[in-house]
Protein backbone atom coordinates (compact mmCIF):
# COMPACT_ATOMS: atom_id res chain seq x y z
CA UNK A 1 0.00 0.00 0.00
CA UNK A 2 1.00 3.62 -0.85
CA UNK A 3 2.05 6.07 1.83
CA UNK A 4 4.45 5.99 4.86
CA UNK A 5 4.37 2.80 7.13
CA UNK A 6 4.76 -0.81 6.21
CA UNK A 7 1.27 -1.68 5.13
CA UNK A 8 -0.13 -4.55 3.30
CA UNK A 9 -3.30 -5.26 2.46
CA UNK A 10 -5.22 -8.73 4.00
CA UNK A 11 -4.73 -11.19 1.01
CA UNK A 12 -6.68 -14.75 0.61
CA UNK A 13 -4.75 -16.66 -2.04
CA UNK A 14 -7.70 -19.18 -3.45
CA UNK A 15 -7.03 -22.56 -5.33
CA UNK A 16 -3.18 -22.75 -4.44
CA UNK A 17 -1.51 -25.81 -5.71
CA UNK A 18 -0.62 -28.22 -2.98
CA UNK A 19 2.89 -28.06 -3.88
CA UNK A 20 3.11 -24.08 -4.30
CA UNK A 21 6.59 -22.40 -2.58
CA UNK A 22 4.52 -20.61 -0.52
CA UNK A 23 3.08 -23.14 1.43
CA UNK A 24 6.55 -24.50 2.59
CA UNK A 25 7.12 -20.64 3.82
CA UNK A 26 6.68 -18.96 7.53
CA UNK A 27 4.60 -15.63 6.02
CA UNK A 28 4.94 -13.58 9.30
CA UNK A 29 1.98 -11.28 7.43
CA UNK A 30 -1.85 -11.28 6.29
CA UNK A 31 -1.69 -13.53 3.17
CA UNK A 32 -3.55 -16.31 4.03
CA UNK A 33 -3.11 -19.43 0.91
CA UNK A 34 -6.05 -21.69 0.53
CA UNK A 35 -5.27 -25.04 -0.73
CA UNK A 36 -7.96 -28.41 -0.94
CA UNK A 37 -7.42 -32.06 0.06
CA UNK A 38 -9.65 -35.09 -0.27
CA UNK A 39 -9.61 -37.53 2.37
CA UNK A 40 -8.07 -37.50 6.10
CA UNK A 41 -5.04 -39.10 5.19
CA UNK A 42 -4.00 -36.42 2.40
CA UNK A 43 -5.06 -33.83 4.83
CA UNK A 44 -2.50 -35.63 7.29
CA UNK A 45 0.11 -36.00 5.07
CA UNK A 46 0.11 -32.36 4.11
CA UNK A 47 -0.22 -31.23 7.64
CA UNK A 48 2.86 -32.65 8.48
CA UNK A 49 5.25 -31.97 5.17
CA UNK A 50 6.54 -28.86 6.49
CA UNK A 51 10.20 -29.37 9.12
CA UNK A 52 7.88 -27.01 11.40
CA UNK A 53 5.48 -28.34 13.94
CA UNK A 54 4.01 -25.65 16.52
CA UNK A 55 0.62 -24.92 16.23
CA UNK A 56 -2.33 -26.50 13.92
CA UNK A 57 -6.24 -25.77 13.82
CA UNK A 58 -8.50 -28.67 13.20
CA UNK A 59 -11.98 -28.02 12.44
CA UNK A 60 -14.97 -30.42 12.20
CA UNK A 61 -17.87 -31.61 13.62
CA UNK A 62 -17.18 -35.12 14.68
CA UNK A 63 -15.06 -35.15 17.68
CA UNK A 64 -13.65 -38.59 16.89
CA UNK A 65 -12.40 -37.53 13.97
CA UNK A 66 -10.52 -34.39 15.70
CA UNK A 67 -9.40 -36.82 18.07
CA UNK A 68 -7.97 -39.58 15.11
CA UNK A 69 -6.41 -36.34 13.61
CA UNK A 70 -4.62 -34.88 16.84
CA UNK A 71 -3.09 -38.67 17.51
CA UNK A 72 -1.28 -38.48 13.68
CA UNK A 73 0.01 -35.23 13.04
CA UNK A 74 3.21 -34.05 14.15
CA UNK A 75 2.74 -30.40 15.93
CA UNK A 76 3.58 -29.63 19.62
CA UNK A 77 -0.32 -27.74 20.04
CA UNK A 78 -3.41 -28.59 17.92
CA UNK A 79 -6.88 -26.21 18.52
CA UNK A 80 -10.36 -28.08 18.30
CA UNK A 81 -12.73 -25.84 16.77
CA UNK A 82 -10.62 -22.63 18.43
CA UNK A 83 -8.68 -20.29 16.44
CA UNK A 84 -6.57 -19.18 19.40
CA UNK A 85 -5.06 -21.03 22.05
CA UNK A 86 -2.06 -19.38 23.85
CA UNK A 87 -2.94 -19.42 27.54
CA UNK A 88 -0.84 -18.93 29.91
CA UNK A 89 -1.72 -21.90 31.92
CA UNK A 90 -1.35 -24.08 28.47
CA UNK A 91 2.40 -25.82 27.35
CA UNK A 92 3.55 -23.84 24.72
CA UNK A 93 5.84 -25.09 22.31
CA UNK A 94 6.75 -27.32 19.63
CA UNK A 95 7.98 -30.36 17.52
CA UNK A 96 10.87 -30.83 14.76
CA UNK A 97 12.27 -27.17 14.30
CA UNK A 98 9.90 -25.48 15.60
CA UNK A 99 11.90 -25.64 18.73
CA UNK A 100 12.66 -27.58 21.66
CA UNK A 101 11.02 -26.75 25.76
CA UNK A 102 7.16 -25.55 26.79
CA UNK A 103 6.48 -22.27 28.07
CA UNK A 104 3.60 -21.86 30.48
CA UNK A 105 1.89 -24.66 32.17
CA UNK A 106 3.38 -26.95 34.75
CA UNK A 107 6.00 -27.31 32.41
CA UNK A 108 7.12 -23.79 32.13
CA UNK A 109 8.90 -23.64 35.50
CA UNK A 110 10.77 -26.83 34.58
CA UNK A 111 12.50 -25.18 31.67
CA UNK A 112 14.23 -22.93 34.69
CA UNK A 113 15.16 -25.70 37.20
CA UNK A 114 18.00 -28.15 37.11
CA UNK A 115 16.90 -31.80 39.10
CA UNK A 116 19.37 -32.97 42.08
CA UNK A 117 18.98 -36.79 43.85
CA UNK A 118 20.33 -36.91 46.85
CA UNK A 119 20.99 -41.14 47.98
CA UNK A 120 20.43 -41.29 51.94
CA UNK A 121 21.32 -44.23 54.28
CA UNK A 122 17.72 -46.03 54.99
CA UNK A 123 18.30 -45.90 58.99
CA UNK A 124 15.63 -49.01 58.79
CA UNK A 125 16.97 -51.33 56.37
CA UNK A 126 18.29 -54.40 58.10
CA UNK B 1 -18.65 -1.81 46.83
CA UNK B 2 -18.71 0.57 44.16
CA UNK B 3 -17.58 -0.41 40.65
CA UNK B 4 -16.21 2.21 38.57
CA UNK B 5 -16.07 2.00 34.67
CA UNK B 6 -13.22 4.27 33.20
CA UNK B 7 -13.31 4.60 29.45
CA UNK B 8 -9.94 4.08 27.95
CA UNK B 9 -7.57 7.41 28.18
CA UNK B 10 -7.63 8.98 24.35
CA UNK B 11 -4.63 8.83 22.32
CA UNK B 12 -3.26 12.21 21.88
CA UNK B 13 -0.05 13.17 20.55
CA UNK B 14 0.94 14.99 24.08
CA UNK B 15 -0.11 11.16 25.48
CA UNK B 16 2.02 9.78 23.27
CA UNK B 17 5.09 11.65 23.94
CA UNK B 18 4.30 11.41 27.74
CA UNK B 19 4.57 7.70 28.11
CA UNK B 20 7.38 7.51 25.25
CA UNK B 21 9.63 10.07 28.11
CA UNK B 22 8.72 7.86 30.98
CA UNK B 23 10.14 4.50 29.39
CA UNK B 24 13.29 4.29 30.71
CA UNK B 25 16.11 4.49 28.15
CA UNK B 26 19.03 2.95 29.58
CA UNK B 27 20.71 -0.49 30.44
CA UNK B 28 19.42 -2.21 33.27
CA UNK B 29 22.55 -3.78 34.88
CA UNK B 30 22.41 -4.57 38.58
CA UNK B 31 19.41 -2.31 39.45
CA UNK B 32 20.40 0.84 37.98
CA UNK B 33 19.50 2.28 34.63
CA UNK B 34 22.78 3.46 32.57
CA UNK B 35 24.03 4.54 29.51
CA UNK B 36 26.00 2.17 27.31
CA UNK B 37 29.67 1.88 28.33
CA UNK B 38 30.80 3.18 24.76
CA UNK B 39 27.78 5.97 25.04
CA UNK B 40 26.37 3.94 21.79
CA UNK B 41 22.35 4.52 21.20
CA UNK B 42 19.77 3.09 18.33
CA UNK B 43 16.80 4.64 17.20
CA UNK B 44 12.84 2.74 17.48
CA UNK B 45 10.56 3.42 15.09
CA UNK B 46 7.05 3.74 14.25
CA UNK B 47 6.32 1.04 11.61
CA UNK B 48 3.36 3.10 10.92
CA UNK B 49 5.03 6.44 10.49
CA UNK B 50 8.22 5.33 10.05
CA UNK B 51 9.20 8.43 12.95
CA UNK B 52 11.49 7.96 15.63
CA UNK B 53 9.60 6.68 18.99
CA UNK B 54 13.07 7.01 20.91
CA UNK B 55 16.20 6.58 21.55
CA UNK B 56 18.32 4.24 23.69
CA UNK B 57 21.23 2.77 24.93
CA UNK B 58 22.84 0.26 22.89
CA UNK B 59 24.59 -2.28 24.72
CA UNK B 60 28.27 -3.61 23.92
CA UNK B 61 29.66 -7.00 24.62
CA UNK B 62 31.18 -5.45 27.40
CA UNK B 63 27.79 -4.11 28.79
CA UNK B 64 26.08 -7.60 28.67
CA UNK B 65 29.13 -9.40 31.07
CA UNK B 66 28.75 -6.66 33.19
CA UNK B 67 24.79 -7.64 33.41
CA UNK B 68 25.97 -11.29 33.73
CA UNK B 69 28.04 -10.43 36.61
CA UNK B 70 25.02 -8.73 37.96
CA UNK B 71 23.10 -11.54 37.67
CA UNK B 72 25.99 -13.94 38.97
CA UNK B 73 26.65 -12.10 42.21
CA UNK B 74 23.12 -12.12 42.55
CA UNK B 75 22.03 -15.85 41.72
CA UNK B 76 23.13 -17.19 44.97
CA UNK B 77 20.68 -14.88 47.68
CA UNK B 78 18.07 -14.56 45.09
CA UNK B 79 18.10 -18.48 44.91
CA UNK B 80 17.76 -18.85 48.96
CA UNK B 81 14.73 -16.67 48.70
CA UNK B 82 11.40 -18.26 50.30
CA UNK B 83 9.11 -19.35 47.23
CA UNK B 84 6.54 -17.27 48.83
CA UNK B 85 8.81 -14.43 48.22
CA UNK B 86 9.64 -14.84 44.82
CA UNK B 87 5.48 -15.40 44.37
CA UNK B 88 4.36 -12.10 46.05
CA UNK B 89 6.79 -9.94 43.75
CA UNK B 90 5.83 -11.89 40.96
CA UNK B 91 1.97 -10.93 42.08
CA UNK B 92 2.31 -7.73 42.96
CA UNK B 93 4.18 -6.88 39.42
CA UNK B 94 0.66 -8.61 37.75
CA UNK B 95 -1.33 -6.05 39.90
CA UNK B 96 1.19 -3.29 38.32
CA UNK B 97 0.76 -4.35 34.27
CA UNK B 98 -2.59 -4.82 34.95
CA UNK B 99 -2.92 -1.08 36.92
CA UNK B 100 -0.77 0.25 33.95
CA UNK B 101 -2.53 -1.90 31.17
CA UNK B 102 -3.58 1.63 29.23
CA UNK B 103 0.26 2.76 29.11
CA UNK B 104 1.58 -1.15 27.81
CA UNK B 105 -1.10 -1.17 25.38
CA UNK B 106 0.06 2.28 23.69
CA UNK B 107 3.72 1.21 24.18
CA UNK B 108 2.82 -1.71 21.74
CA UNK B 109 1.04 -0.11 19.57
CA UNK B 110 3.27 2.30 19.26
CA UNK B 111 6.61 0.44 18.83
CA UNK B 112 4.88 -2.49 17.40
CA UNK B 113 2.25 -1.42 15.38
CA UNK B 114 -0.44 -3.99 16.41
CA UNK B 115 -4.17 -2.20 16.79
CA UNK B 116 -5.16 -0.78 20.50
CA UNK B 117 -7.59 -3.56 20.51
CA UNK B 118 -4.99 -6.20 20.45
CA UNK B 119 -2.33 -4.77 22.04
CA UNK B 120 -4.84 -4.51 25.30
CA UNK B 121 -5.47 -8.58 24.51
CA UNK B 122 -1.79 -9.05 25.09
CA UNK B 123 -1.25 -7.07 28.24
CA UNK B 124 -4.56 -9.77 29.60
CA UNK B 125 -2.12 -12.65 27.89
CA UNK B 126 1.17 -11.15 29.10
CA UNK B 127 0.21 -9.94 32.71
CA UNK B 128 -1.34 -13.72 33.18
CA UNK B 129 2.23 -15.26 33.10
CA UNK B 130 2.94 -13.00 36.29
CA UNK B 131 0.16 -14.50 38.00
CA UNK B 132 0.16 -17.99 37.11
CA UNK B 133 4.25 -17.96 37.85
CA UNK B 134 3.17 -16.62 41.05
CA UNK B 135 1.11 -19.38 41.79
CA UNK B 136 3.57 -22.21 40.49
CA UNK B 137 6.17 -20.79 42.81
CA UNK B 138 5.15 -22.05 45.57
CA UNK B 139 4.30 -25.49 44.31
CA UNK B 140 7.33 -26.97 42.43
CA UNK B 141 7.11 -30.06 44.12
CA UNK B 142 10.02 -32.73 44.39
CA UNK B 143 10.29 -36.18 46.32
CA UNK B 144 11.24 -38.90 48.81
CA UNK B 145 11.24 -42.58 48.32
CA UNK B 146 12.35 -45.74 49.28
CA UNK B 147 14.79 -47.32 47.04
CA UNK B 148 13.20 -50.78 45.64
CA UNK B 149 15.19 -53.12 47.83
CA UNK B 150 15.02 -51.14 50.58
CA UNK B 151 18.44 -50.15 51.68
CA UNK B 152 18.44 -46.69 50.54
CA UNK B 153 16.26 -43.16 50.86
CA UNK B 154 15.61 -41.26 47.84
CA UNK B 155 15.23 -37.11 47.97
CA UNK B 156 14.79 -35.44 44.92
CA UNK B 157 14.72 -31.55 44.76
CA UNK B 158 14.46 -28.97 42.31
CA UNK B 159 17.35 -26.11 42.04
CA UNK B 160 17.17 -22.87 40.11
CA UNK B 161 19.24 -23.58 37.04
CA UNK B 162 20.89 -20.63 37.59
CA UNK B 163 21.69 -17.38 35.54
CA UNK B 164 19.60 -17.09 32.14
CA UNK B 165 19.82 -15.27 28.66
CA UNK B 166 16.91 -14.47 27.40
CA UNK B 167 16.42 -13.68 23.78
CA UNK B 168 12.77 -12.06 22.99
CA UNK B 169 11.62 -11.47 19.99
CA UNK B 170 9.38 -7.99 18.66
CA UNK B 171 5.75 -9.49 17.56
CA UNK B 172 4.56 -9.91 21.32
CA UNK B 173 6.84 -7.38 23.18
CA UNK B 174 5.34 -8.09 26.65
CA UNK B 175 4.24 -11.70 26.56
CA UNK B 176 6.94 -12.73 25.17
CA UNK B 177 9.24 -11.30 28.59
CA UNK B 178 6.58 -12.48 30.89
CA UNK B 179 6.40 -15.99 29.85
CA UNK B 180 10.60 -16.26 30.18
CA UNK B 181 10.90 -13.74 33.06
CA UNK B 182 7.84 -15.13 35.33
CA UNK B 183 8.92 -18.92 35.22
CA UNK B 184 12.29 -17.55 35.66
CA UNK B 185 11.41 -15.77 39.17
CA UNK B 186 9.40 -18.66 39.82
CA UNK B 187 12.29 -21.01 39.75
CA UNK B 188 15.04 -18.73 41.72
CA UNK B 189 16.88 -17.51 38.57
CA UNK B 190 18.44 -14.34 38.20
CA UNK B 191 18.57 -12.94 34.59
CA UNK B 192 20.22 -11.08 31.44
CA UNK B 193 17.13 -10.03 29.17
CA UNK B 194 17.87 -8.92 25.34
CA UNK B 195 14.80 -7.39 23.78
CA UNK B 196 13.98 -6.94 20.54
CA UNK B 197 16.17 -4.16 19.51
CA UNK B 198 13.01 -3.34 16.76
CA UNK B 199 10.33 -3.05 20.06
CA UNK B 200 12.07 -2.46 23.00
CA UNK B 201 10.66 0.02 24.58
CA UNK B 202 7.49 -2.64 26.21
CA UNK B 203 10.92 -4.64 27.84
CA UNK B 204 11.99 -1.37 29.44
CA UNK B 205 8.85 -0.71 30.94
CA UNK B 206 8.21 -4.01 32.14
CA UNK B 207 11.75 -4.16 33.72
CA UNK B 208 11.20 -1.01 35.56
CA UNK B 209 7.84 -1.90 36.67
CA UNK B 210 9.54 -5.43 38.08
CA UNK B 211 11.65 -3.17 39.77
CA UNK B 212 8.46 -1.19 41.44
CA UNK B 213 7.24 -4.80 42.31
CA UNK B 214 10.32 -5.04 44.59
CA UNK B 215 12.32 -7.26 42.14
CA UNK B 216 16.25 -7.29 43.77
CA UNK B 217 18.95 -5.42 42.19
CA UNK B 218 20.42 -7.71 39.61
CA UNK B 219 18.02 -10.51 39.19
CA UNK B 220 16.86 -9.51 35.90
CA UNK B 221 19.11 -6.95 33.98
CA UNK B 222 17.77 -5.94 30.36
CA UNK B 223 20.97 -5.03 27.72
CA UNK B 224 18.92 -3.79 24.51
CA UNK B 225 21.17 -3.55 21.70
CA UNK B 226 21.61 -2.56 18.02
CA UNK B 227 23.79 -5.66 17.95
CA UNK B 228 22.16 -9.29 19.00
CA UNK B 229 25.32 -11.33 18.43
CA UNK B 230 27.41 -8.52 20.40
CA UNK B 231 25.07 -9.72 23.12
CA UNK B 232 24.64 -13.40 22.96
CA UNK B 233 28.17 -14.25 21.36
CA UNK B 234 30.37 -13.48 24.86
CA UNK B 235 27.33 -14.52 27.06
CA UNK B 236 26.88 -18.44 25.08
CA UNK B 237 30.63 -18.68 26.01
CA UNK B 238 30.64 -17.57 29.61
CA UNK B 239 30.58 -20.41 31.81
CA UNK B 240 28.52 -18.63 34.57
CA UNK B 241 25.58 -18.43 32.18
CA UNK B 242 23.77 -21.46 32.52
CA UNK B 243 20.68 -21.49 30.71
CA UNK B 244 19.47 -19.65 27.08
CA UNK B 245 15.90 -19.07 26.01
CA UNK B 246 14.83 -17.54 22.60
CA UNK B 247 12.18 -16.71 20.52
CA UNK B 248 12.38 -16.27 17.37
CA UNK B 249 13.27 -17.61 14.20
CA UNK B 250 14.63 -21.31 13.25
CA UNK B 251 17.63 -20.13 11.61
CA UNK B 252 18.40 -17.69 14.47
CA UNK B 253 17.60 -20.96 16.75
CA UNK B 254 20.23 -23.08 15.50
CA UNK B 255 22.55 -20.64 15.55
CA UNK B 256 22.26 -20.03 19.29
CA UNK B 257 21.98 -23.68 19.91
CA UNK B 258 25.03 -24.64 18.05
CA UNK B 259 26.99 -21.58 20.27
CA UNK B 260 25.18 -23.04 23.55
CA UNK B 261 26.31 -26.25 22.97
CA UNK B 262 29.78 -24.94 23.17
CA UNK B 263 29.08 -24.46 27.06
CA UNK B 264 26.88 -27.43 26.96
CA UNK B 265 23.52 -25.07 28.38
CA UNK B 266 20.28 -25.66 28.86
CA UNK B 267 17.94 -24.43 26.08
CA UNK B 268 14.39 -23.50 25.80
CA UNK B 269 14.26 -22.42 21.99
CA UNK B 270 10.36 -21.25 20.82
CA UNK B 271 11.34 -21.14 17.06
CA UNK B 272 9.63 -21.03 13.57
CA UNK B 273 5.96 -22.13 12.55
CA UNK B 274 4.23 -23.05 9.47
CA UNK B 275 0.63 -23.88 11.05
CA UNK B 276 -2.11 -26.01 8.85
CA UNK B 277 -5.79 -25.12 9.64
CA UNK B 278 -7.81 -27.56 7.88
CA UNK B 279 -11.36 -28.03 7.73
CA UNK B 280 -13.30 -30.94 7.17
CA UNK B 281 -16.00 -31.09 4.93
CA UNK B 282 -18.24 -31.74 8.64
CA UNK B 283 -16.87 -28.51 9.72
CA UNK B 284 -19.43 -25.77 11.10
CA UNK B 285 -18.06 -22.87 8.76
CA UNK B 286 -19.06 -19.78 10.04
CA UNK B 287 -17.33 -20.95 13.04
CA UNK B 288 -13.98 -22.07 11.07
CA UNK B 289 -14.01 -18.61 9.08
CA UNK B 290 -14.34 -16.86 12.79
CA UNK B 291 -11.49 -18.84 13.81
CA UNK B 292 -9.24 -18.54 10.90
CA UNK B 293 -9.70 -14.87 11.40
CA UNK B 294 -8.30 -15.01 14.53
CA UNK B 295 -5.24 -17.52 13.81
CA UNK B 296 -4.60 -15.69 10.92
CA UNK B 297 -4.92 -11.76 11.46
CA UNK B 298 -3.82 -11.77 15.09
CA UNK B 299 -0.56 -9.88 15.05
CA UNK B 300 -1.16 -9.22 11.42
CA UNK B 301 -0.31 -12.21 10.96
CA UNK B 302 2.88 -11.50 12.73
CA UNK B 303 3.43 -14.99 15.02
CA UNK B 304 4.78 -18.35 14.90
CA UNK B 305 1.24 -19.82 16.08
CA UNK B 306 -0.58 -17.99 12.74
CA UNK B 307 -2.62 -20.06 10.67
CA UNK B 308 -0.04 -20.32 7.28
CA UNK B 309 -1.87 -23.07 5.50
CA UNK B 310 -5.30 -23.35 5.03
CA UNK B 311 -6.46 -27.17 4.20
CA UNK B 312 -10.07 -27.18 3.31
CA UNK B 313 -11.91 -30.47 1.78
CA UNK B 314 -13.08 -29.79 -1.81
CA UNK B 315 -16.18 -30.08 -1.36
CA UNK B 316 -16.30 -26.69 1.02
CA UNK B 317 -13.59 -25.21 -0.28
CA UNK B 318 -15.60 -22.51 -2.67
CA UNK B 319 -17.96 -21.83 0.47
CA UNK B 320 -15.06 -21.39 3.07
CA UNK B 321 -12.99 -19.33 0.86
CA UNK B 322 -15.57 -17.12 -0.31
CA UNK B 323 -16.74 -16.60 3.16
CA UNK B 324 -13.11 -16.17 4.19
CA UNK B 325 -12.51 -13.65 1.73
CA UNK B 326 -15.39 -11.77 2.22
CA UNK B 327 -14.40 -11.32 6.04
CA UNK B 328 -10.56 -10.63 5.33
CA UNK B 329 -12.01 -7.42 3.02
CA UNK B 330 -13.86 -5.95 5.52
CA UNK B 331 -10.79 -5.49 7.80
CA UNK B 332 -9.48 -1.68 8.19
CA UNK B 333 -6.08 -0.96 7.90
CA UNK B 334 -4.15 1.63 9.53
CA UNK B 335 -2.26 3.14 12.11
CA UNK B 336 -3.05 1.11 15.44
CA UNK B 337 -3.37 4.23 17.38
CA UNK B 338 -6.84 4.50 15.37
CA UNK B 339 -10.04 2.96 17.11
CA UNK B 340 -11.34 2.11 13.77
CA UNK B 341 -7.88 0.01 12.22
CA UNK B 342 -8.47 -3.56 13.14
CA UNK B 343 -4.76 -4.45 10.74
CA UNK B 344 -1.64 -2.27 11.90
CA UNK B 345 1.21 -1.99 9.70
CA UNK B 346 3.86 -5.18 9.40
CA UNK B 347 7.22 -4.61 11.60
CA UNK B 348 9.59 -2.99 8.47
CA UNK B 349 9.81 -2.88 4.78
CA UNK B 350 11.66 -6.02 4.92
CA UNK B 351 8.76 -8.16 6.46
CA UNK B 352 6.64 -6.36 3.81
CA UNK B 353 8.85 -7.02 0.72
CA UNK B 354 8.79 -10.75 1.66
CA UNK B 355 5.24 -10.81 2.30
CA UNK B 356 4.36 -9.73 -1.24
CA UNK B 357 7.31 -11.47 -2.80
CA UNK B 358 6.02 -15.26 -1.38
CA UNK B 359 2.17 -14.11 -2.63
CA UNK B 360 3.04 -13.32 -5.95
CA UNK B 361 2.50 -15.37 -8.79
CA UNK B 362 4.29 -17.09 -10.37
CA UNK B 363 7.18 -15.32 -9.05
CA UNK B 364 7.48 -16.99 -6.31
CA UNK B 365 10.88 -18.13 -5.47
CA UNK B 366 12.06 -21.04 -3.90
CA UNK B 367 13.80 -20.57 -0.72
CA UNK B 368 13.77 -16.49 -0.03
CA UNK B 369 16.17 -15.31 2.35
Amino acid sequence: MDGPGYFYQPTVLANVPNDAAILGQEIFGPVAPITTFTTEEDAITLANSTEYGLASYLYSRDFNKLLRVAEQIEFGMVGFNAGIISNAAAPFGGVKHSGLGREGGTEGITEYTTTQYIGINNPYAG
Amino acid sequence: MTVTTALPPAVTPAREASLLASVPTGLLINGEWVDASDGGTFDVHDPATGEVLATLASATSADALAALDAADAAQASWARTAPRTRAEILRRAFDLVVERAEDFALLMTLEMGKPLAEARGEVTYGAEFLRWFAEETVRDYGRYLTTPEGRNKILVQHKPVGPCLLITPWNFPLAMATRKVAPAIAAGCTMVLKPAKLTPLTAQYFAQTMLDAGLPPGVLNVVASSSASGISGPLLQDSRLRKVSFTGSTPVGKRLMADAAQNVLRTSMELGGNAPFIVFEDADLDAAVDGAMAAKMRNMGEACTAANRFLVHETVAAEFTAKFAKAMAALTTGRGTDPDTTVGPLIDGGARDDVHAWSLPPSRPEQPR
